[in-house]
């Protein structure tokens, strides 16, 4: 039998720790600031200028579709990289609190196996940030296709990867902050990994400039090893301005990873004696 | 490892009791020793469990359980008694799956606690509780109850009642970050009887709690072990478990050390005092008998540890022509079996 109790329970310790309602505030903040503050002058196609909380912005003479992609890809960068970093910091307290001594007795003296336990609450976690991600995108979307009529699929589809992102980095988050039962060991893990990808996404680039084929082959292998967030995030911006995508590769192995993780933390969290 | 593979290590006594564990005691028969055959199923039985916690990072073995055997029948109150570091709780974490044993097995209501399904007529208030703070009493009963399994109407009908029956009523829409030390004993304790369960775990039970609290807790207790529950109780206050329980077991450094039922366990005397008036002669004559004695309020308490000797010592102080003005045969407390056999 199904029981959503956890999931549920994570939800609901979101809204009553304010993290939900956080990004629910900021996500309708930045929806709301669009629709209502923002008067785009629309001529012929072009823009000719816009209005932001009543001042007058000069924007280029980019055609609508042009300025409406641009701006929703700006967003998407914005998103994909400080939201992402705060999404990660505010759910990486969830299994460290649901490990906590006295808490995780309470949980595991119950006749649910413990994969299904650590499963809720990952699924909890990773949907909150869904339904945040897909509110903010759908939102912008929608407000800014009703002022300009540019009601593109790049935008809304690209959210997609932005929680598919997020999920993988969770992933990261719970493998150690379940294993090292602390909150601020997983951010700062899935942290670095968000940091580095990038550098890491460069590595034809960088490559050829080590001295060692050993070198060469350690940093291809972390690149071929690990998440690979930056260009999940840039892959979104190609969408957006509807560039072509070469995701299977990017998508397949950062999926790969988040599954090890997951994997790999059920293993342990299974075996564990609390 | 294979729990249901058949152990032999109870039959074999102190040898298996003070045997390391080691994986090929799995390999060998399984017989159940006549002590723990019970006309009914048991409604706990461990068999030939021992645990030790191994750090990967270090060396550092903690050997917390020891060839631990023992049964509770059911509609009885057990008593698990032991010093701190015992292993108390280690046991009852395995018996509800939270630790897992290197060897052995733990049956619960005639169940191996390997099927996980038993846990539904479980109900467990741990050492030191700790429930999300971001839930009210309500919904912390709602929660955990759901999560044993009961129905929803159930699990709401005996919420209320034990809110109510635990002074808790007043508190039912209040976040349980709000709540005192002993309040959030009694919402632990609602929590682990709340899905209805046959059996109760109680870990330190009392702990927080004012003497009313305890005393409705030890109510309560009866209450069930009347209504058939079987209740597993661990403690270290003597005078709590001497109250409530049927039967008790002490725990030392991982074994079990003693068994029985508070009468069986002291019931062994423990000597003859007999009391006589004050003479210098008479302190002099039990110096040189080199006899035992305390000096209070004129009189002169004598101990004497068995009949033969008490017989023998009043012989003699009549022949002396002294009054013997009682006798008194010396019960043990519980309290000094546990120093005696833990300590
Ligand atoms: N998760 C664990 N990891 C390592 N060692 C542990 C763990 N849990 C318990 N121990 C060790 O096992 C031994 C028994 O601990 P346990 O908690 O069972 O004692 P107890 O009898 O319940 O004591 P108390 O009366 O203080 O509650 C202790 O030495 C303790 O350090
Ligand atoms: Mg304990």
């Amino acid at each position: 039998m199904f029981r959503p109790g956890i999931f549920l329970d994570t939800f609901q310790e979101s809204f009553r720790n304010k993290m939900f309602l956080f990004f629910f505030i900021v996500a309708s903040l930045i929806v709301g600031s669009i629709g209502l503050a923002l008067n785009m002058d629309v001529v012929n196609g072009v823009m000719r200028g816009m209005t932001f909380f009543g001042s007058e912005l000069r924007v280029p003479a980019f055609s609508v579709k042009q300025w409406v992609e641009s701006f929703q890809s700006g967003l998407a960068m914005f998103v994909g990289t400080f939201g992402l970093f705060l999404a990660l910091m505010a759910t990486s307290t969830l299994f460290p609190l649901m490990l906590q001594k006295g808490s995780i007795d309470l949980l595991l003296c119950r006749p649910i196996p413990r994969w299904r336990l650590i499963t809720a609450r990952f699924a909890g976690g990773a949907s909150i940030m869904a339904f945040n991600a897909a509110y903010l995108f759908l939102g912008v979307w929608t407000v800014l296709g009703l002022k300009s009529s540019v009601w593109n699929h790049g935008f809304p589809e690209s959210t997609i990867l932005a929680i598919f992102a997020f999920v993988v980095l969770f992933s990261v988050v719970m493998i150690v902050s379940v294993t090292t039962e602390s909150g601020p060991a997983g951010l700062l893990a899935a942290t670095t990994l968000l940091v580095f990808s990038p550098v890491l996404a460069a590595h034809e680039q960088i490559t050829p400039a080590f001295s060692s084929e050993l070198y060469r082959h350690i940093f291809r292998t972390l690149y071929w090893v690990l998440p690979k967030s930056a260009e999940t995030i840039g892959a979104m911006r190609r969408l957006i301005i509807e560039r072509p995508l070469e995701l299977n590769w990017v998508v397949g192995t950062s999926f790969i990873f988040a599954l090890v993780c997951y994997i790999g933390t059920v293993v342990y969290f299974t075996r564990k004696d609390y | 490892m294979d729990l249901e593979a058949p152990l032999d290590c109870l039959s074999g006594g102190a040898e298996a009791r003070h045997a390391k564990p080691s994986r090929k005691h799995s390999a060998c028969r399984w017989e159940i020793p006549t002590r723990y055959n019970f006309p009914m199923p048991a409604a706990f039985e461990v068999r030939a469990v021992f645990k030790t916690f191994r750090h990967w990072w270090s060396r550092r073995e903690v050997c917390a359980l020891r060839n631990v055997s023992f049964a509770v029948q059911p509609g009885t109150i057990f008593g698990l008694l032991g010093p701190n570091g015992a292993g108390k709780t280690t046991l009852v974490k395995i018996a509800l799956t939270i630790a897992y044993p290197d060897q052995g097995e733990i049956r619960v209501l005639g169940e191996s606690v390997r099927n996980r399904s038993v846990l539904r007529s479980v109900g467990y208030l741990p050492e030191n509780p700790r429930f999300p703070a971001h839930l009210t009493a309500w919904q912390v009963l709602r929660l955990y109850g759901s999560l044993s399994g009961a129905d929803t109407k159930r699990v709401d009908a005996n919420a209320a009642n034990w809110l109510e029956r635990l002074d808790l009523a007043g508190w039912r829409d209040v976040r349980v970050s709000k709540f005192s030390k002993g309040m959030n004993e009694r919402l632990a304790l609602a929590q682990a009887l709340v899905h209805d369960p046959d059996f109760i775990f109680l870990d330190e039970p009392t702990d927080g709690l004012d003497p009313p609290g305890r005393r409705e807790v030890r109510a309560i207790c009866r209450e069930l072990a009347d209504q058939g529950k079987t209740i597993f109780i661990n403690s270290h206050i003597l005078a709590e478990i001497e109250l409530i329980c049927d039967r008790i077991a002490l725990m030392k450094s991982g074994e079990i050390v003693e068994q029985g039922t508070i009468v069986e366990l002291t019931s062994n005397q423990s000597g003859y005092e007999l009391v006589v008036g004050v003479s210098n002669e008479l302190r002099n004559w039990l110096h040189e008998k080199m006899l035992p004695f305390t000096a209070v309020d004129g009189h002169l308490h004598i101990h004497v540890p068995d009949r033969t000797s008490a017989n023998s010592l009043i012989d003699a102080l009549r022949a002396k022509n002294v009054e013997i003005d009682s006798l008194n045969v010396k019960k043990r407390t519980l309290e000094s079996v546990f120093m005696e056999k833990v300590l």
